[in-house]
């Protein structure tokens, strides 16, 4: 049994931030129902097609299934089409919460109030209901109002600053939009810490996980050396105060290795393995003080190593002394290797236009592995248990909804 | 004010450094009483900085200081006999054991995981680890620059002579340490029906698990298209600002048309090569940017934030620490929280993750001092007595 079996958690969430939080659930076996509608589609099912053929591309009205990002965000949920611009799509998602454990989103300040999906209004209806909103600056203060993505969150943080190289251009973001990842991460936790209370207690709550706090929470270190030395923190590349060599080196096959050395131990078996004993004793390397004086030209003693042979014999010879050496991974390097099949971080699916995926998988390991995922769900796929077995309402009854765009 | 989600439960934190200490203080946040065990010569991370004044000091280094409030804290020795006993009495009292890798210790706890499983029953062992206990990579060492490699978070440099970057100021350790604590709590709901569980929690894939699209969009046999370029549509980079920089992004339609508006819809965006997002960022990116930046270089960051606000594009000044610190926004909203503590004094710390209507996190006590609770602990929870106390010390056992 997965963990989070037998929760029901409605998702009104879009794009990055508000796909992946309450995917965290359905991975784990939580019963999540993406709440969406023509009238308002998820960012992430927009655009010019990405996956499927050409005969399925010819089909402009499957574009929306056809976004690698949806099948990533989407993975392992159910699709309801209600148009909650119409009362009685408004109405049937009231219901839906009514039999739901939680309810997710990551909509503008205002938007849930606007609808009567407010907290307040829930409670009403579902009285020990958690709900879960993500917004980019927050319900108040004076850049409520910002659009926020990961870069903003990044850049408003002061964590995009500090991307970049010590001598070099500034990148002014982080890897795998780190902004809407830990902003979902962070909600998620909001979500099942809340679920583990209401177990305990019976009560529901409201959470606010913010994407800028989410971030910044995350700053402490270079906040408080600005705080204990006024300290303006600036970008440091690969530096490590804790590490030399501590970098990303070229290899002979046009690859990245990446090596730490963090004790005088290490130090030593690094010399001894790269077969350069010389440098165990050059002054310029005697101690982590003056190899970090002198990385530079430790850097560049190192590459010259590692230039010398593949990045699979550099990792080779470095970890069978115990040194810490990783080849630089691209998604394609991943793909290729089983170990993250295997230990379920990716996931083949079976998408029935698009036929078999290969997908981001499970993000943490509880639960069964690998684990059997489903695609992203099809617009509106689960209408029929949703409003048919969840909220029981006759075919007729559906079939007029659908007539008059409740259902949409 | 209603009571802690967490309040009740247990938590022992043998971890080190940064991702087991966050993913165990979060817990405390959340209302747990944690007990940080750490060796005799203390945490490693009381041995790295920033320190006040630039002076070491393991009771003031701000990394420890970060990671540990929440936290109770005693001081043990797991490799002598005493030790290991009263490792295990408070083992037999704890919900939730955290535990990762020394700084240096690879994949070892000193510990065997699958013998306190089968001890500990109801335990929830939440074991943070680069490659995972298990696995064809388990065995090898790695530290945040190895894990960010093998996870996918040091992406291929743009420009020829520059290598790949990992992301900045420990967040490998601090993302691993919250997704940890999202693990945990999910164990928690699920020993409710059957027990505890060995998390094997493998931060290299943990970050992999967050590639995004960027897998399902590849074709096999292609390079897979970067992810941080959507569409390759302009702009999408960083340009000087008149005390700064700015992260440009603009990615919707509407979003561009605002921010030609922000800029007063000057006579060059009426050109139709800059009506052409995609030829301005492929073919004559230079040229656009000198007329971006003539705009930008003539605002300040502050002007900025209002000016990208009110026209709804989600560029962004490049704040930094001293900004964010003094930002209106944050503090409004009482983001940031004094702590005080007995040697580092009062210090502003940054807020939690999130907010609780129901069950308000808090802080309720500064990172502890080395052994600060050793008598609370072990005489009053292990009911030990004070002549039994002072064996131990003078053994070196605490």
């Amino acid at each position: 049994m997965e963990p989070l079996e037998g929760y029901r958690i409605v998702d009104f969430g879009t794009a990055l931030v508000g796909g992946v939080a309450p995917r965290m659930l359905a991975e784990l076996g939580a019963e999540v129902i993406k709440v969406e509608s023509r009238a308002r589609l998820d960012g992430f099912r927009l655009g010019r097609p990405v996956l499927g053929d050409e005969a399925t591309q010819a089909d402009e009205s499957l574009w929306i299934e056809l976004q690698p990002s949806m099948q990533a965000a989407g993975r392992d949920k159910l699709s309801v089409t209600l148009n909650m611009n119409k009362p009685e799509g408004l109405d049937l998602v009231k219901r839906l919460i009514a039999k739901s454990d939680a309810a997710m989103n990551n909509y503008s300040p205002g938007v849930l109030q606007r609808r009567g999906l407010d907290y307040e209004s829930l409670r009403a209806i579902k009285p020990d209901i958690i709900v879960l909103s993500m917004p980019g600056a927050g319900e108040t203060g004076p850049l409520r109002d910002y659009v926020s993505y990961a870069m903003t969150a990044e850049a408003l943080s002061g964590m995009g600053g500090l991307a970049g190289y010590e001598d070099g251009p500034l990148l002014g973001h982080l890897p795998l939009a780190w902004g809407d990842v830990v902003n979902a991460i962070s909600g998620a936790l909001a979500v099942v810490t809340a679920l583990h209370h209401r177990n305990e207690t019976g009560q529901g709550q409201s959470i606010e996980a913010v994407q800028l706090e989410a971030s910044a929470a995350l700053m402490g270190v270079p906040y408080l050396d600005y705080l204990m030395n006024g300290r303006i923190a600036t970008p440091r590349g690969n530096f490590h105060p804790m590490m030399a060599p501590h970098n990303n080196y070229p290899t002979q096959d046009d690859r990245w290795v990446a090596i730490a050395v963090h004790s005088d131990d290490e130090w030593l078996a690094f010399c001894q393995a790269t077969g350069h004993p010389e440098w165990h004793s050059d002054p310029r390397y005697a101690d982590l003080v003056a190899r970090l004086e002198h990385r530079d030209q430790l850097d560049r003693a190192v590459s010259q190593w590692t230039r010398e042979r593949s990045s699979d014999e550099a990792v080779r010879r470095l970890q069978e002394q115990g040194i810490a050496a990783t080849p630089v991974l691209t998604t394609e390097d991943q793909a290729a290797d089983d170990y993250f099949f295997d230990r379920g971080a990716f996931v083949d699916v079976e998408h029935p236009l698009l036929g078999r995926l290969e997908l981001p998988g499970k993000t943490v390991p509880i639960g069964e592995m690998p684990h059997s995922a489903r695609p992203a769900p099809m617009l509106g796929q689960d209408n029929g248990y949703v409003l048919g077995e969840i909220l029981g309402l006759s075919t007729t009854d559906i079939a007029r909804l659908v007539e008059e765009e409740a259902v949409y | 004010m209603g009571n802690a989600a967490l309040q009740g439960l247990r938590v022992l934190d043998l971890g080190d450094f940064g991702s087991g200490p966050y993913c165990a203080r979060i817990l405390g946040d959340l209302g747990a009483e944690v007990i940080k065990v750490e060796p005799p010569a203390g945490d490693s991370a009381r041995r790295i900085g920033p320190f006040p004044d630039d002076v070491p000091s393991s009771e003031a280094s701000g990394l420890f200081l970060y990671l540990n409030f929440n936290k109770l804290g005693i001081t043990l020795n797991r490799s002598t006999a005493a030790g290991q006993r009263v490792l295990h009495s408070l083992l037999a009292e704890s919900d939730v054991v955290v535990l990762n890798a020394a700084l240096g210790g690879g994949n070892k706890f000193g510990l065997d995981v699958q013998e306190l499983h089968a001890r500990y029953p109801d335990l929830v062992l939440t074991c943070i680890t680069p490659f995972g206990l298990e696995g064809k990579y388990a065995d090898n060492a790695g530290y945040d620059i190895n894990v960010s490699a093998q996870g996918g978070a040091s992406p291929l440099p743009q420009e020829p002579g520059l290598e790949p970057l990992m992301p900045p100021s420990i967040q490998i350790e601090l993302l691993s340490g919250l997704g940890a604590a999202f693990a945990t709590i999910v164990a928690l709901i699920a020993r409710a029906g059957g027990g505890g569980r060995v998390i094997d929690f493998a931060q290299g894939l943990f970050i992999a698990a967050h590639s995004s699209g960027a897998l399902a969009r590849r074709v096999p046999g292609q390079a897979a298209p970067s992810a941080q370029q959507p569409g390759g549509l302009y702009p999408n980079h960083v340009l000087r600002c008149k005390d700064g920089e700015v992260f440009l992004f603009a990615p919707q339609k509407q979003q561009w048309i605002g921010f030609v508006q922000a800029m007063g819809e000057p006579e060059w965006t009426k050109d139709r090569r800059f009506r052409n997002r995609r030829a301005m960022n492929e073919e004559y990116p230079e040229e656009t940017d000198a007329l971006v930046e003539a705009w930008l270089t003539q605002h300040t960051k502050q002007e900025l934030l209002a000016i990208f606000m009110q026209h709804r594009v989600p560029s962004a000044p490049l704040l930094n620490v001293k900004d964010v610190l003094e930002s209106d926004h944050l503090r409004e909203r009482g983001f940031f929280q004094q702590i005080d503590h007995p040697v580092a004094g009062p210090l502003t710390y940054p807020g939690f993750q999130f907010r609780m209507s129901g069950t308000p996190m808090r802080v309720v006590r500064p990172a502890p001092l080395l052994g600060e609770h050793n008598e609370e602990i072990l005489c009053g929870r292990l009911e030990m007595s004070r002549v039994e106390l002072s064996r131990l010390r003078n053994a070196g056992v605490i």
